[in-house]
């Protein structure tokens, strides 16, 4: 079940498939796979199939729509911090086991429209919170490429299912690398859009001026198609930009570009930081043989990246710790009965405390230490100033670069349970995705190539600010280049 | 502020947490190796007078109007306690 969404319409057009057989296939591959693999919190079994019948008919009756419109009837899922009315949506944690929502996240509203089907809702790390996907209530989700390494995280039920061909796509969240980190452990592609593209609405919140919503898929074009039909204007998020949806899709089907048309930039420094021998083997003969292929690479500076992993984990739980205060048990949430607690504070100590797994309660805490009387400048202010160096270390490397080239990890999938009791080990592993969130830059992690113990290694493309055309232009021209086409055993 | 058991104790209490007596050495263990790693900051030059104002981005706003609004019971579905229209906590205030 390794088709793209292209496959997938082409399939629908020449009516080697209907959209209900399909989707059976898939929810047969869930069935088979899934009890191992743990990717999905929930499958819409029953919904998505009746759902597909209706479209089953629309085909037949004008199969025109194909033609307009590509989303019609793939089979994708959610990560499950997306809102989807009348559904549970858990955020991977126990505060929401039970809570149903009463509205559609934007996301969701938006891919409504096209008629794609949705099969369910992928695992994270509770709350986005951890590369591993192993602080969910619902258990690790496993890699398929090796059941006994972690997909990262914290988009890691998408990027595993997405990998193991239990869904064309997924719709996942990336506040510091939680969709191109998974997407790269996970053998697929990733992408990451500029921020403010994606409204943030029904998006349950962690860090709100670095979250942002995008898809994992199997190929660059496949996450053009998502982007444009996730992406543009939400009155609804303040932070939304007003601009119309991106049209990337049609502009990567004009094939009227080459990668020896762009200026690629490596931060070589940055890349000083202890990458895995294979990792950088392979990296550095990728970049051979673009300039053996004519294609322009030189060498950035980006001198203060190296802070970026202490100025994220300053502003994350410090933004963390106000969006997680929201639960407290009375409106929604795990809640004790209010007549067995002294007081109302202990009724809010008892719900959290019962509702939140420890790498929350821990970034919650970090969150209220940075901004406790007497160490807001020294911390909040503080890092802030360094994102703002960031940024503008990035904005001179764009004067010269059109993208900008990385491993998208320093490293290969890490065991189960090798980091879970080492949070700080964890947070380093991000430190080559976190730079693009803190400058709000569109970035993507496609295939490289596989390691020798056969686990996948990712390639990660940054761009400039809304850029996105020029970014998957490169993608798309790299994807080509390198040809990867292995699917995992798992 | 040295990182001990009695701030990280502090610190779950502001945030209203409560950390399980077993688990309240590894927190506090986590919790300097983290902050330390965080002084890295220090190195940084603060040039800038850049204050809050200017780090802030400045967001869109829009009238504070009405466009769309759950009804009560849907405000209400996933509350435990409730009473009538009403989420349901206990008595914050004394009676005289």
């Amino acid at each position: 079940m390794y088709k793209t969404i292209e496959d997938i319409n082409k399939g629908y057009k020449k009516k080697d498939f209907k959209p209900s057989e399909l989707v059976s296939e898939y929810l047969s591959e869930i069935k088979l796979k899934d009890q191992k693999l743990n990717s999905y919190t929930e499958v819409f079994e029953d919904l998505v199939f009746s759902h597909a019948q209706n479209l089953d008919k629309e085909i037949d009756s004008d199969n025109s729509i194909l033609d307009s419109n590509i989303l019609f009837g793939i089979p994708i899922a959610l990560k499950d911090i997306f809102l989807v009315k009348d559904l549970i949506c858990t955020s991977g944690s126990k505060m929401l086991e039970n809570y149903v929502s009463n509205y559609d996240s934007k996301v969701y509203e938006s891919l409504k429209i096209t008629s794609c089907l949705l099969l369910g809702k992928n695992n994270m790390d509770e709350f986005a919170m951890g590369s591993s996907t192993e602080t969910s209530y619902h258990g690790p989700t496993l890699n398929p490429w090796d059941l006994n390494r972690v997909p990262g995280g914290s988009s890691g039920g998408s990027a595993s299912a997405v990998a193991a061909g239990l869904a064309c796509a997924s719709i996942g969240t990336d506040t510091g690398g939680s969709i191109r980190q998974p997407a790269s452990f996970c053998g697929i592609v990733g992408l990451k859009p500029s921020y403010g593209r994606v409204s943030r609405f029904g998006m349950i919140a962690f860090s709100s001026s670095l979250d942002q919503a995008g898809p994992l898929c199997r190929t660059v074009k496949d996450s053009a198609i998502l982007l444009d039909s996730i992406s543009g204007y939400d009155s609804k998020d303040s932070t939304c930009l007003n601009l119309p949806p991106t049209n990337c899709y049609t502009e990567l089907c004009k094939n009227d570009f080459n990668l020896k048309d762009f200026t690629i930039g490596i931060p070589s420094k940055l890349l000083d930081i202890g990458l895995d021998r294979e990792i950088k083997t392979n990296f550095d003969s990728l970049i051979k043989e673009l300039i053996s292929n004519g294609v322009k690479v030189v060498d950035i500076e980006l001198p203060n990246a190296k802070y970026s992993v202490a100025t994220y984990y300053i502003i994350a739980p410090c933004e963390a710790s106000s969006n997680l205060s929201r639960f407290d048990g009375v409106r929604y949430g795990h809640s004790t009965d209010y007549k067995n607690v002294k007081d109302l504070e202990e009724f809010y100590i008892k719900n959290r405390s019962e509702g939140f797994g420890d790498e929350v309660k821990r970034r919650i805490m970090l969150g209220n230490y940075a901004l406790s009387s007497g160490y807001y400048d020294a911390y909040y202010l503080k890092a802030n100033k360094v994102k703002e160096m960031i940024v503008s270390d990035f904005n001179s490397a764009f004067n010269n670069v059109d993208c900008i080239l990385s491993p998208t990890c320093p490293e290969l999938p890490f065991n189960l349970g090798e980091k879970k009791n080492d949070p700080l080990k964890m947070y380093l592993s991000d430190i080559l995705t976190i730079p693009a969130n803190l400058a709000q830059l569109p970035s993507i992690s496609i295939p490289l190539s596989l390691s020798k113990n056969n686990l996948p290694i990712g390639l990660q493309i940054t761009g400039k600010k809304l850029d996105e055309n020029t970014l998957l232009k490169v993608a798309n021209g790299l994807e080509n280049l390198i040809g990867f086409s292995a699917t995992p055993k798992g | 502020m040295p990182v001990d058991k009695k701030l990280v104790e502090k610190i779950s209490k502001l945030s209203r947490l409560n950390i399980d007596e077993s688990k309240i050495n590894d927190f506090v263990s986590n919790f300097e190796e983290i902050l330390n790693y965080i002084d890295l900051l220090e190195q940084v030059p603060d040039n800038s007078n850049q204050n809050e104002e200017d780090l802030i981005s400045d967001y869109a706003t829009r009238d504070d109007s009405i466009i769309e609004k759950l009804s009560n019971d849907e405000v209400l579905m996933n509350a435990k306690n409730k009473d009538g229209k009403f989420f349901a906590v206990k008595k914050v205030i004394d009676e005289e």
